[in-house]
């Protein structure tokens, strides 16, 4: 099984903890997880995948934003044929909750500072905020099933949530993964969600995982790849099996 | 004894073959001569929906145009006007009567309570003083009054902090309850509530309620802010449809009618008070409905631009559009910094 994986700077702790267990396991001889193959490649940083970054000709996302394109030019990529592909950019809704939120609150929160604005205001800027990225994701399942990481949620150190509050945060960050993981499930796209244990009561990352005020760490990405990990493996068990059942 | 009359003093604009027949109808001037300059006011707006284009000329010319419920951080600029952003100085939707727009500063100063404040609708609730605000109704009451809360806050600051507040007269029909005398700018039944003659009834404001709405209006505002001026205009967008046994276009011509002569009573009356004549810049027969659709009714955007064309040779933008609103400072920059740096720290390498 061939998998490609991609995303923003999420992929970043990715990508460098597959290196290590990587060369790990070729150092205790162990071969892994048989026949499946990962690669990573990076599109860039997160800011601007709200916008039009790629253009849909039909078995692949030409990528136009040059931001990403000095990283890649189309997906699924020219060369090579991928059974899988993997993003990290999805449930990423830190562009909607960083910018200053001091002026406007979710209308229930009397308490917060801010003009009041409408559940159906938020929930407009998350559909457009996610549009882009549910758009890529619809040409790429044209060719290649898709499956998407889930990136930490917040931390509690994050300078927005000193500047906008945690509640606001929490919110928003709330609203915007149901909105994209109930948008994904009517795709059939599979998440690779984080375990629950690893935020606390109030949805914030535990910082035993943080490398940054933004971004996981070592045993955060690890946690997570062994969770992808174990994703793949099932699909190609299922594959496997439904070869031998002569359905593929 | 010499030959004189008054017309003999006249200037060259007060007579007509020289003013209108002569020039070509583009090329026609002198339709406004201003009372004050504005160039240093700050500056709101409201009215029908004409006056969103008057608000749009004026924030793009670097006056000092208020915006007292700007758009929240994430919404495109597309989306702005259909969540009611960016479209007058608060999120008033169009304000279409002097009465209407009396009762908006009473709500917001909370001397004026309808009776009725949520209107059922598509399974929500709309405000019945702005419906349609935003393109899907509120999801509870309770939202509904928390963002009206808000708002006439924002309106209540409004008029706290505004130099020259510009209002363009659109109707003088309109529908009201019965119960309480609260004037809605639709009627109920048409976008959220339902229509009931026991509870509302058609008013057809004529020029004595008009007169006597602006000049409460004002009388008001400028109690609260005692230097405050106007700049009246009238819409040359006529009635869509009349709820009056007359034939629409009769309808419309009274409607207008009225309007155009309280705003001039007033403008006449009052040194705080000024006139700009888009009405007749538009709709005058002289104009020939160049600048109509073609349903002979709204307005092109080359009007518009012929209308501030006008307004700003007497109204000169300042030269520089200044940033009046601070921008806050932003987190964005300096995380996409950080997200740069650790794919360049993962993948720098050139080993993948």
């Amino acid at each position: 099984m061939k998998v490609f994986i991609t995303g923003d700077s999420h992929l970043g702790c990715l990508h460098k903890q597959h290196k290590a267990m990587k060369r790990a396991r070729w150092e205790s001889g162990d071969t892994g997880i048989p026949d499946i193959k990962i690669t990573m490649e990076p599109m860039g940083p997160g800011g601007r995948l709200a916008d039009a970054f790629f253009v849909d000709r039909g078995n692949y996302a030409e990528i136009v934003e040059p931001l990403y394109l000095k990283h890649m030019t189309r997906l699924p990529p020219a060369k090579g044929k991928y059974d899988w592909i993997g993003l990290s950019s999805l449930l990423n809704a830190a562009r909607v909750w960083r910018p200053n939120w001091s002026d406007f609150r979710p209308w229930h929160m009397s308490s917060e500072t801010g003009a009041a604005i409408s559940d159906s205001v938020l929930r407009q800027i998350i559909k457009d905020d996610s549009g882009q990225l549910l758009r890529f994701v619809d040409v790429i399942r044209r060719t290649t099933p898709v499956f998407v990481i889930e990136p930490p949620w917040p931390f509690r150190d994050q300078r927005a949530v000193k500047q906008n509050g945690g509640a606001k945060i929490m919110h928003v960050h709330r609203l915007y993964r149901d909105y994209v993981m109930k948008e994904l499930q009517d795709r059939n796209v599979p998440v690779v969600e984080i375990d629950r244990n690893w935020v606390d009561a109030d949805g914030y990352t535990d910082p035993k995982f943080q490398r940054d005020p933004v971004h996981g760490n070592a045993m955060f990405a690890r946690a997570m790849m062994e969770r992808v990990e174990a994703f793949l493996a099932a699909q190609a068990a299922d594959t496997a099996k439904r070869s031998v059942a002569g359905q593929t | 004894m010499k030959k004189d009359h008054p017309y003999r003093s006249q200037p060259a604009k007060a007579f007509w073959r020289q003013t209108v027949s002569e020039p070509h109808f583009l090329s026609i001037t002198d339709w406004y001569e201003k009372k004050w300059p504005i160039t240093d006011a700050r500056i709101s707006a409201a009215g029908s929906c004409f006056a969103q284009h008057l608000g749009r000329y004026l924030r793009n010319s670097g006056f000092d145009f208020q915006d007292f419920e700007r758009p929240p951080v994430g919404l495109k600029p597309e989306r702005w006007l259909d969540y009611g952003y960016n479209m007058y100085s608060a999120r008033y939707g169009n304000v279409y009567s002097p009465m209407q727009l009396l009762q908006l500063m009473q709500r917001a100063s909370g001397t004026f309570q309808p009776q009725e404040t949520a209107w059922e609708h598509k399974g929500g609730v709309v405000d019945p003083f702005r419906p349609t605000i935003e393109p899907d109704p509120f999801g509870s009451v309770k939202e509904l009054e928390a963002c009206r809360e808000s708002h006439l806050a924002a309106v209540s600051q409004l008029f706290r902090q505004t130099d020259l507040f510009v209002f363009t007269l659109g109707l003088t029909e309109a529908w009201r309850s019965k119960t309480d005398g609260s004037v809605y700018p639709v009627c109920p039944g048409t976008n959220g509530g339902a229509f009931d003659d026991s509870r509302y009834e058609f008013v057809n404001f004529n020029y004595k309620d008009t007169v006597g709405a602006l000049k409460q209006f004002i009388k008001l505002a400028r109690d609260i802010n005692k230097d405050m001026r106007f700049l009246l205009t009238v819409s040359p967008v006529p009635l869509v449809a009349t709820a009056t046994t007359k034939q629409v276009l009769v309808a419309s011509s009274y409607s207008k009618a009225v309007l155009r002569a309280a705003a001039g009573f007033l403008a006449d009356t009052y040194d705080f008070i000024d006139y700009f004549p888009s009405y007749e810049i538009i709709s005058s027969h002289v104009m020939r409905g160049t600048f109509y659709k073609p349903d002979l009714r709204d307005v092109m955007d080359a009007g518009v631009e012929h209308v501030m064309k006008q307004f700003f040779s007497v109204h000169v933008p300042p030269q520089k559009a200044e940033q009046k609103t601070p921008v806050p400072a932003n987190t964005e920059d300096e995380d996409d910094v950080m997200c740069d740096e650790i794919l360049l720290e993962a993948f720098g390498d050139g080993k993948r």
